[in-house]
C-alpha cells in the first residue's frame, strides 16, 4: 500500500466504503466505473470484503453469568466511596457554578483586565437568552481560588461573553442558549448561589467532563514553564502569554497560575501521567469534578494502589476518575495567569470558533499552586 | 419498557429497572470486548465495570444518544485505559486460548470443528495484532454492526475519518489474514 499515491490511496477508500454500501449514488457509480476497467481494484474489493466475512463469521459468545445482583451490589459500595447518590437528585446548582467560574475566568477575567469602554462596545449579537442570575453567598468551596482570582475584576462585566472566545459545545449553541451572560446580581464571591435560568439545564447537559486539577510543586524552583514545557512534550502549546500583553511579567512561583487544557481524555490522561511519574516535579496532584467531589478523599482507590510515591498514586487516582470521560480530537491549551489575554488573541478566536467544542472533548483547568 | 424508560425508572429509584438494561446488554457488550480484548476474563470484569459505572453515573447519561451507545464507550474507555496500564498487553498466543472460541455449527463432525476453532483461533489472533484504534472500528462494524454515523457517533469521529479508518483497518487485518485467506478456497475443495 505504501507505494500509492494519496489520490489512489483515498479511492481505495471508497472501495472500503463500497463493500460496506456506505457510499453516494455518485461515488457509487464512480466505483462501479473503475472496477469495470480495473482488475486491481476488483481484486480489492474482493479481498476487503473477505475480510469483513471473516470477522462477522466469528462466532458469538456469551457471558454464560447474570451480572444484574453483581452490578447493583458493586454499585452500591462504588457509590459510597462517591457523595453522589445512585439516581439521587442532580446536584446541577453546583455543577453550574461550577462551569459559570470556568467560563468566567476563559472569558470574564481576561476582559475585565481590558478598558471599560471596550466592554461596553462588546458586540451583543448572540444574546440570546435571559441572563444568568446568580447571587452569591459566602460558604466555602474548592472553587474558592477561581472566586479569589476572579472576583474584582469580574464585577461590572456582564453580558461582554459575546465577541469573546466562546469554548461552548456546538450542541450548547444550537440549542437557544448562544447567549450565558452573567446577571447584574452577581457579585464576584461565587461561593454557592442561587440560579434561575435556562441556563442551568443545556450546561448541565454538556459540560459534565470539566474537571479542575490542582497541582502542587516540591519547590519554588518549578513553575507554570515547567507546566508549559510538559504540555508541549504532549503536543500542546499553550496560547495567550505572549501575545495577550507584551509587557506581562513572567509569573513568579509565588503566583497561583491557571491553565485551561482542553485535549482528548488520551491526550490528558498521560499528562496526568506524566505528572506523577518519576521525578516529578510536583508533589501533589488532585482532581475536583464538578460535583465537587475531590480524588484526594478516594480511600478506596488509594488503598488499592500500591504506587511508590504520593504524586504517584495521586496520578494514579486522578487517572481512574477520569477513565469515565469520553475520546475526542486535538489539544489545545490556554494561560490564564495574570496579565495573560486570550480574549482578544485573533488566531486563538478562529481557532475555538472554527472548531467549537466536541461534545467528546475533555477541558481541564490546571491550577499549579505555589511552593509551601 | 424501553433504554430511555428504563433509565428514567432507574433514576426515579427503581433499581432493578436498572437490571434490565444489565440483562439486555450483557451478552451483546460481552462479546464485543471479547473480540477486543481477546481474554474472556478481561471482557467480563469490564462488563461489569461498566455497567457499575454506568449506574453510578446514570444521571450524567444526556438522552440524546442511545444508551448502549454511552454504556459501549464507557465499557471501551474502561478498556483502553486497563491496557495502558498493563502495557505491555498478554501476548497474542496466550490471548488466542483465552477466548475459548468454539465451533458455530455442532453436528458437523469432530474434523470439520476443529477446523472452524482454529480459524476463529486464527482471526483472533490476527486481530489482537491490529492496532486499538484499528481493532476498535472493525470491532464496531464487523461485530456490532454499526454504520459510518453511528461509529462516527460513538467514536466522536467524522464519517469521512470513519471511513478511511476502517479502510487502513481493512488493510492491516488483511494483510495479518493473507496467509489463511488464500489457503481458504483449497480448505472448501
Amino acid at each position: 500500500m505504501s507505494d500509492k499515491n494519496p489520490q489512489e490511496y483515498c479511492d481505495d477508500e471508497l472501495l472500503s466504503a463500497y463493500v460496506d454500501g456506505e457510499l453516494t449514488d455518485a461515488e457509487r457509480a464512480s466505483v462501479d466505473r473503475r472496477l469495470r476497467d480495473d482488475p486491481q481494484a476488483r481484486e480489492m474489493v474482493a479481498e476487503l470484503g473477505a475480510v469483513s466475512q471473516t470477522l462477522r463469521s466469528l462466532p458469538k459468545h456469551e457471558l454464560g453469568a447474570d451480572l444484574r445482583e453483581a452490578v447493583l451490589q458493586q454499585a452500591v459500595v462504588r457509590a459510597e466511596q462517591s457523595p453522589a447518590e445512585i439516581g439521587g437528585p442532580r446536584r446541577w446548582a453546583w455543577a453550574a457554578l461550577a462551569l459559570a467560574a470556568t467560563l468566567m475566568l476563559v472569558v470574564y477575567l481576561p476582559e475585565a483586565n481590558r478598558d471599560d469602554q471596550h466592554l461596553a462596545k462588546a458586540p451583543l449579537k448572540e444574546r440570546a437568552v435571559e441572563p444568568l442570575q446568580v447571587s452569591a453567598k459566602q460558604e466555602t468551596s474548592d472553587l474558592g481560588l477561581l472566586a479569589e482570582s476572579s472576583a474584582s475584576s469580574l464585577s461590572g462585566s456582564a453580558g461582554v461573553l459575546e465577541g469573546n472566545v466562546d469554548f461552548r459545545d456546538e450542541a450548547e449553541r444550537t440549542a437557544g442558549t448562544d447567549t450565558v451572560a452573567m446577571g447584574t446580581a452577581f457579585d464576584g464571591t461565587l461561593r454557592s448561589a442561587t440560579i434561575e435560568s435556562p441556563f442551568l439545564q443545556p450546561i448541565s447537559e454538556v459540560q459534565i467532563e470539566d474537571y479542575h486539577i490542582h497541582l502542587t510543586p516540591v519547590d519554588r524552583s518549578v513553575g507554570a514553564a515547567r507546566f508549559e514545557q510538559l504540555l508541549a512534550n504532549h503536543g500542546i502549546s499553550v496560547r495567550g502569554r505572549s501575545s495577550a500583553s507584551s509587557d506581562a511579567e513572567e509569573p513568579t512561583t509565588d503566583e497561583t497560575e491557571l491553565v485551561l487544557v482542553e485535549a482528548p481524555l488520551e491526550q490528558i490522561q498521560q499528562i496526568v501521567a506524566s505528572c506523577g511519574g518519576d521525578d516529578s516535579p510536583w508533589k501533589s496532584l488532585r482532581l475536583v469534578d464538578q460535583d465537587g467531589v475531590d480524588s484526594s478523599q478516594q480511600h478506596f482507590a488509594r488503598q488499592k494502589s500500591k504506587l511508590d510515591t504520593p504524586v504517584e498514586e495521586d496520578a494514579a487516582v486522578v487517572l481512574n476518575v477520569l477513565q469515565l470521560s469520553d475520546a475526542p480530537a486535538r489539544g489545545w491549551a490556554v494561560h490564564l495567569g495574570r496579565g495573560q489575554v486570550p480574549s482578544r488573541d485573533s488566531s486563538l478566536e478562529e481557532t475555538a470558533s472554527s472548531r467549537g467544542r466536541s461534545v467528546a472533548t475533555l477541558r481541564v483547568l490546571f491550577i499549579l499552586h505555589s511552593a509551601e | 419498557m424501553d433504554d430511555a424508560q428504563l433509565v428514567q425508572a432507574t433514576l426515579g429509584g427503581e433499581k432493578q429497572a436498572f437490571g434490565v438494561l444489565v440483562q439486555r446488554y450483557q451478552d451483546r457488550l460481552f462479546n464485543t470486548l471479547l473480540r477486543f480484548t481477546g481474554s474472556r476474563h478481561d471482557a467480563s470484569d469490564l462488563v461489569q465495570d461498566a455497567f457499575i459505572q454506568a449506574l453510578v453515573k446514570l444521571d450524567t447519561f444526556r438522552g440524546d444518544a442511545r444508551f448502549y451507545t454511552w454504556l459501549y464507550r464507557i465499557a471501551m474507555n474502561l478498556s483502553l485505559s486497563q491496557r495502558r496500564k498493563r502495557r505491555p498487553v498478554a501476548s497474542v498466543d496466550v490471548a488466542k486460548e483465552r477466548v475459548g472460541e468454539e465451533p458455530m455449527d455442532e453436528g458437523q463432525g469432530p474434523q470439520q470443528e476443529l477446523l472452524q476453532v482454529e480459524r476463529a483461533q486464527m482471526v483472533q489472533e490476527s486481530l489482537l495484532r491490529v492496532g486499538d484504534e484499528h481493532r476498535q472500528i472493525l470491532v464496531l462494524r464487523e461485530m456490532e454492526g454499526c454504520s459510518y454515523d453511528q461509529i462516527s457517533e460513538i467514536l466522536s469521529l467524522p464519517v469521512g475519518t470513519v471511513r478511511s479508518r476502517l479502510f487502513r483497518a481493512r488493510v492491516q487485518l488483511k494483510e495479518q489474514l493473507r496467509a489463511m485467506l488464500q489457503d481458504e478456497p483449497e480448505e472448501d475443495q
